[in-house]
């Protein structure tokens, strides 16, 4: 489905990244896997270094974290914020909800409404749509979209094709009400009859964890898992990307009556470089124009990987002028949703590094 | 361009190697060797291959001219 919306703009973005890396290499020796096949893996994927939070750094950790980075420099008032939606698949707790809990922390205004969304990779887009459609009510005035995930900390270490490659982050983005300018498109479709696509499958009330959830299986090419860990069906989500992502880009574009060229960039998802550099080939747009170097640098962290590359590969073009950038997200759900949109110049576009300073919560 | 055969011989796991060396011959030979000469050709020489290229270089030598003709052309 299309959806458009107007007079509404991103004010800046902020990412948040453990400041704890992680070398792709060293963690592939640590699974006796052959050097030469790792560099392979390197050359083709693009993985190499990644940010994996430590000591039981939460989400909400690193959102406060960033939050509070922005209120002591005066780049966001505090009381200013009406609403605040955070994206993330891993809460600190499974009630209540996270963003309640980030709320409490920051000691926000009690005339704010918080909530939270179950999404992953698409959860940048969706997270933002629905910042919009709160932005229609006149008592909103600005929202504050984070998306945040440590994921890694349900990635089993001995499962060598999830573990290396798996990033933390957190983002923080602010959208807020603006004059008439040009409208801003989206397009998003789900399928849930794949759900299982992508799914970590104990932990909810279907499955509860216990002893049993936690034992790892053997799950072929000497990987093990358990039922407590994320597992995906990594051949059926390169395929799905494959064929349902252009389409949309298609769609949205026709929608919002620009071609391709009228993009500056498309800012993606990135789960890997070879999966980037397909999804570029097939729609005809030159790697230039659709970064792929998240994954090298960070890992792939979930719905925080697009805000990541738009901070980390475009931060300071940003803050200067303005670009149409495309973004898409496509994961777990199965979600898949694009939006187009001009953004900046930005109040701020900037990367950070999480700095221990854990407060007891 | 003998570095050429230098990356390609890393790739495919082998020590000695030459014109004449048959792609689906060597022992490291799979889709992920070949993603990797690929992406090496790509990053080195800036020349894209394709599927269809891949299927039709039988030998190194296939590949490396068809490297040294598209960077001519360029």
């Amino acid at each position: 489905m299309n959806f458009t919306f107007r007079d509404k703009r991103i004010s800046g973005i902020l990412t948040i990244l453990p400041a704890n890396e992680r070398s792709f290499l060293e963690d592939m020796k640590a699974f006796d896997f052959p050097e030469a096949k790792s560099l392979k893996l390197k050359l083709v994927m693009g993985f190499d270094k990644h940010r994996l939070a430590t000591d039981g750094t939460c989400v909400s950790d690193l959102a406060v974290f960033g939050m509070r980075y922005l209120f002591d420099r005066g780049l966001l008032q505090p009381e200013a914020i009406d609403a605040l939606i955070l994206v993330t698949q891993s809460p600190d707790y499974i009630m209540p909800p996270t963003s309640s809990v980030i709320q409490g922390r920051l000691r926000l205004k009690q005339d704010m409404f918080c909530l939270d969304i179950n999404q992953g990779c698409a959860g940048f887009v969706v997270g933002l749509l629905q910042a919009f459609l709160l932005l229609e009510q006149e008592s909103i005035q600005r929202v504050v979209v984070i998306n945040a995930d440590v994921l890694s900390r349900r990635v089993s270490p001995k499962d060598k094709n999830s573990y290396p490659l798996i990033g933390d982050a957190a983002a923080i983005t602010v959208v807020e009400k603006t004059s008439p300018g040009e409208p801003i498109h989206a397009s998003l479709k789900m399928d849930g009859t794949r759900y299982d696509a992508l799914m970590i499958p104990a932990g909810g009330f279907r499955l509860p964890s216990s002893p049993d959830t936690a034992i790892l299986e053997a799950v072929g090419e000497n990987n093990w898992r358990s039922k407590d860990h994320l597992a995906m069906n990594g051949t059926a989500v390169f395929n799905f990307v494959q064929t349902e992502v252009p389409p949309l880009i298609d769609e949205l574009l026709l929608a919002a009556g620009l071609s391709r060229d009228a993009v500056d960039y498309f800012m993606f998802h990135q789960p890997n470089r070879f999966m980037l550099e397909k999804l570029a080939d097939k729609m005809g747009v030159p790697y230039e124009r659709m970064p792929n170097n998240i994954v090298e640098h960070f890992g792939n962290a979930s719905g925080a990987t697009i805000p990541t590359n738009v901070t980390f590969n475009l931060g300071r073009l940003l803050t200067e002028r303005p670009l149409r950038l495309c973004f898409a997200g496509f994961g777990v759900g199965l979600t898949w949703a694009a939006m187009v949109m001009k953004v900046g110049p930005l109040a701020f576009c900037d990367t950070i590094d999480y700095a221990e300073e854990r407060e007891p919560c | 361009m003998d570095l050429f055969f230098q990356r390609a011989a890393e790739i495919l796991e082998i020590e000695a190697i030459g014109e004449d060396t048959v792609l689906r011959d060597c022992e490291a030979w799979d889709s992920l060797t070949a993603l990797s000469l690929v992406a090496m050709i790509d990053r080195d020489y800036k020349v894209s291959i394709s599927a269809d290229d891949l299927m039709r270089a039988m030998t190194v030598g296939d590949l490396h001219k068809l490297v040294v003709e598209r960077q001519r052309k360029a």
